[in-house]
């Protein structure tokens, strides 16, 4: 080949190369990547307690281009159902799972069967092993401490006498688990005492057991979770029993809100709701895009709030986050 | 390290014409190019940033425009209550319910509910008509209390949820309130009160949503003089602290575009005042976003580039190919003459330079060619008659012994041997002669040497034997003529004369391969090996004196064969003192034809040197 030749050939040759690569680039230029499935599966999903939830859920779906499935389901009977509601979503297609366990025991090797920590991410509760998989929610035993320190303090710090009745929920979840234990290391040297616990293991009321709890009485009754908060407005309001006592609830679901201006709620422990949402999207998105399986849990914040403050403007913010 | 330098070396030596020629029109194309695309890219960013911002200007002014008719609206609906109802009634005896219901209906789409109050937060009336939560106190909510402080201005609130009525539904509602301070008569006497309209700020939010429909990266929002953030597509973000806006600068910004950077990001801004409340709408368009748009131009440009680039490097070739060719070719010419091409087919064409060039090379070429041939030819006369002269030393040596001897024999009355040895000498003249030929058959000098040998012996009167014993085979190849002749002479006068017995001279020849050998064998006094290695010396010839004869028969011999046949033939001599001396003629092994003949005998003597005779064949 002559010198010339030689010198040319790359250089005609790079410039192929660019020409190609720029008509190629061009041409897929409209072409967009294929959007991340994620499919989210919570105990009840219409409930009215997921709607701020619900709300960053689909901000975030539309802020990193996910195709969101937020499943439809009714409450859980068992860890089976929920499970298999994992493996239907799978099966759909999607890429990862956002799910709020429904038991925190017993789960794991199951779980880990369907889901790998790559396309996972818990929602509010963690399960044993602990920090195995990522979990997006509240640090449960401040909540749990917040609110016993926040009856501290409407009582003055001094709960000598007092009795409290804890309506602690589905026990089987370590984040209740976990509020039970923050809210009572908290009352510890209080002067209170537990009158009762109502601990419940799954999502199916026990009314009698419920009921029975509240014929005891107690000068303070806290409900550890949003369900088991709403339950005990509806008992005050319906029942009539309980006129007493003060009731000190976590949640953020409308109706515990309206029942907080209300006065019925003394004071609320609202998590984030509309946070977890939003950062449990945000962190399986990040994963999944770069394949990721480890990454540190992510504690999404919440504010303890009485009938006083409800319209203060930051706590507006948190309580009321969907512009209707 | 010695790698690169090796390579520097190999690609920084000189490059050809083309190469050079390719290379600096690709770069002068290049840097044009360049210069061109730069300065034509700038333009057009600056062209587009330019219509951006004007973009943004024009949609924020639709904007504006929209938002002032939806909060006319709502201001009217508060005048009409205000003028049309509230100052008409005698709150003692009239009830504005009716008519504040009907313009609620009219404009429940946008509202979310009208109210009036007395100065002491008293509600008076309110639609729809709904039961005001007990515990409220309406003095101390923000609206109230600014219609209270600035009676004669309207008061737009930022978004908050409405306070005021109990809702079973749990519902709760995002709202703008629009207050002011209005006279309320009661029983005739005039107090103060506050109207007023929360507007559904689902309305303000579907508003601008209108102005946020493209590039989610590009994005309106809207706040109040202070920077209070009234509507943004990520408010809810902007509320949970998941997101952050820089607008509390951006509210002491004046209408216009500017530029920030803001939390690592450059970003176009522009900013609009809605009038009368002092709201600020705000475009916010990153760089980085603009830079997305002008992605496809930059690869479009990038690949017209590099198309032009092709193009040019391609056209550049042909072209620099068409002005170098022409120079190449007579390069080539030029190498060919180099190589030893005394004829080289010199090339003339291309461009009148290139082609006088050619032309004068090709002239210089003929002319040295010419000039060259001249010197050959001198040469090959001069050796001619080098040769001739050599061969006329023989002639006059062997005529004068020969007529000398005839001499005696006329003398002596010997006419039969004068007779046979003139018809001998004629015989030898004869082939002498050869019609001026050099190279003659074998059997011509055979014949040649015959009759010599006969002349020789009746003038020595038979005291040596002559005896020739020649292959036929040979007899029919070519030969030097007068070569033998010569060392039957010295084998006569150096061998056998001295001699007291019968000398003998054995004349022999025969084929030795692809040579043809004659060999002249006398058993004569013979020669030392020092007088054997020096007969063939030239300097010998001349140094030695002639003794007899003309002392220079070998040498002579054999420097005409070798100028015919080339160095490897000639003469090869073997001698033994006391035991006589062989004599042989080494010759190629070539056929007498008239071709070969004519070919040898005109064969220049410079070609023949170093030559060999198998060259021939």
């Amino acid at each position: 080949m002559k010198r010339n030749n030689r010198t040319l050939m790359p250089v005609v040759v790079l410039l192929f190369v660019v020409v190609a690569s720029m008509v190629f680039s061009i041409l897929n230029q409209g072409q967009q990547q294929e959007a991340l499935r994620i499919s989210v599966i919570v105990d009840d999903s219409s409930g009215n307690r997921w709607t701020a939830f619900r709300e960053g859920v689909e901000e975030a779906a539309g802020d990193y281009g996910i195709r969101l499935s937020y499943v439809a389901t009714g409450q859980f009977g068992g860890i089976r159902q929920e499970l298999s509601a994992v493996e239907k979503a799978l099966e759909a297609g999607a890429d990862g799972v956002v799910v709020q366990m429904y038991a925190s025991e017993g789960v794991y090797e199951e779980l880990e069967s369907l889901l790998g920590r790559e396309n996972c991410v818990l929602l509010e509760t963690d399960i044993s092993p602990e920090e195995y998989y990522q979990t997006v929610g509240p640090d449960n035993r401040e909540l749990g401490r917040a609110l016993a320190a926040r009856i501290r303090e409407d009582f003055g710090g001094n709960l000598e006498g007092r009795t409290v009745g804890i309506l602690c929920g589905n026990t089987g979840q370590l984040a209740v688990r976990q509020r039970l234990e923050g809210f009572e290391e908290e009352l510890e040297g209080s002067g209170a005492s537990v009158l009762w616990r109502l601990a419940e293991m799954g999502t199916s009321p026990d009314d009698e057991a419920f009921a029975a709890c509240w014929e005891q009485g107690a000068d303070i009754v806290a409900a550890l979770e949003n369900r088991e908060t709403e339950r005990a407005v509806d008992y005050l309001e319906t029942a009539g029993g309980g006129a007493d006592c003060s009731l000190y609830g976590v949640g953020s679901s409308e109706k515990v809100v309206y029942y907080l201006d209300k006065g019925v709620i003394r004071a609320l422990a609202a998590p984030d709701e509309f946070s977890m949402g939003y950062k449990s999207m945000e962190e399986l998105a990040w994963k999944l895009e770069y394949h990721v399986q480890e990454r540190s849990s992510v504690r999404t914040g919440y504010v303890v709030v009485d009938r006083e403050h409800l319209y203060d403007e930051e706590n507006q913010k948190i309580l009321f986050p969907i512009v209707q | 390290m010695n790698k690169i330098l090796e390579v520097w070396k190999k690609y920084s030596s000189p490059l050809s014409i083309q190469v050079g020629i390719a290379i600096s029109f690709t770069l002068a194309a290049l840097f044009a190019m360049s210069v061109f695309g730069v300065t034509m890219y700038d333009v057009f960013v600056n062209r587009m940033e330019t219509m951006m911002s004007e973009n943004s200007v024009q949609l924020l002014d639709q904007t504006a425009a929209n938002l002032e008719n939806y909060l006319k609206s709502m201001r009217r609906i508060s005048d009409t209550m205000y003028y049309s109802v509230i100052k008409d009634k005698d709150l003692s005896t009239d009830s504005m319910a009716q008519e504040m219901n009907l313009l609620y209906e009219a404009n429940k789409d946008s509202l979310i509910s009208i109210a009036c109050y007395t100065n002491d937060g008293e509600l008076v009336e309110a639609a729809p008509v709904a039961a005001q939560k007990p515990d409220v106190d309406v003095t101390d909510q923000a609206w109230f209390a600014e219609a209270v402080d600035l009676m004669e201005n309207f008061h737009f609130s930022t978004p908050h949820v409405q306070n005021l009525f109990d809702d079973t539904s749990y519902r709760y509602y995002w709202v703008v309130s629009l207050s002011r301070a209005v006279e309320l008569t009661t029983d005739g006497t005039s107090k103060l009160g506050v109207l007023l309209v929360d507007m559904n700020y689902s309305s303000i939010e579907q508003l601008l949503e209108k102005a946020n429909t493209g590039n989610a990266s590009e994005y309106v929002y809207l706040m109040d003089g202070d920077g209070e953030i009234i509507y943004h597509p990520k408010q809810k973000l902007i509320y949970a602290g998941l997101y952050e806006e820089n607008n509390v600068e951006a509210s002491s910004w004046d209408d216009g575009s500017h530029r920030e950077d803001f939390r690592g990001e450059s970003r176009q801004i522009t900013v609009k005042t809605v009038s009368y409340t002092g709201w600020k709408i705000v475009r916010v368009v990153p760089i980085s976003s603009f830079n997305m748009g002008m992605y496809e131009t930059r690869l479009f440009f990038v690949l017209l580039l590099a198309l032009f680039m092709l193009i040019i490097v391609v056209m550049n070739q042909m072209i620099s190919s068409r002005i170098a060719k022409p120079l190449e070719k007579l390069n080539d010419s030029v190498k060919e003459w180099e190589a030893g091409n005394m004829t080289p087919d010199i090339y003339i064409g291309g461009f009148t330079e290139v082609e006088h060039l050619g032309r004068t090379l090709k002239s210089t070429v003929e002319q040295i060619r010419r000039l060259m041939d001249d010197v050959l030819k001198e040469q090959e006369e001069k050796r001619k008659s080098e040769l001739d002269a050599l061969q006329s030393q023989i002639n006059p040596h062997f005529l004068y012994n020969t007529l000398e001897s005839i001499t005696w024999m006329i003398e002596g009355e010997r006419y039969d041997d004068a007779v046979f040895m003139v018809s001998q000498l004629g015989s030898l003249f004869r082939i002498s002669l050869s019609k001026g030929r050099t190279i003659i058959p074998v059997e011509d000098e055979i014949r040649h040497a015959k009759n010599y040998m006969n002349i020789q012996k009746i003038r020595y009167k038979n005291r040596f034997r002559a005896e020739f014993d020649v292959d036929e085979e040979i007899l029919h190849c070519c030969t030097v003529k007068l070569i033998v002749q010569p060392l039957l002479e010295n084998a006569i006068y150096y061998g056998v004369e001295g001699m007291d017995d019968e000398g003998e001279i054995c004349v022999s020849g025969y084929r030795e391969g692809d040579d043809v050998c004659i060999e002249v064998r006398d058993n004569g006094l013979g020669m030392s090996k020092e007088t054997v290695e020096s007969l063939l010396r030239e300097d010998r010839a001349r140094k030695r004196p002639a003794s007899r004869g003309s002392g220079v028969g070998l040498i002579n011999v054999h420097k005409r064969i070798r100028i015919r046949f080339g160095a490897r033939y000639g003469l090869e001599v073997e001698s033994e003192p006391d035991e006589g001396t062989v004599v042989r003629i080494r010759l190629p092994y070539l056929e007498y034809s008239p071709e070969i003949r004519e070919y040898l005998d005109g064969r220049r003597t410079g070609q023949m040197e170093g030559g060999s005779a198998d060259e021939t064949k």
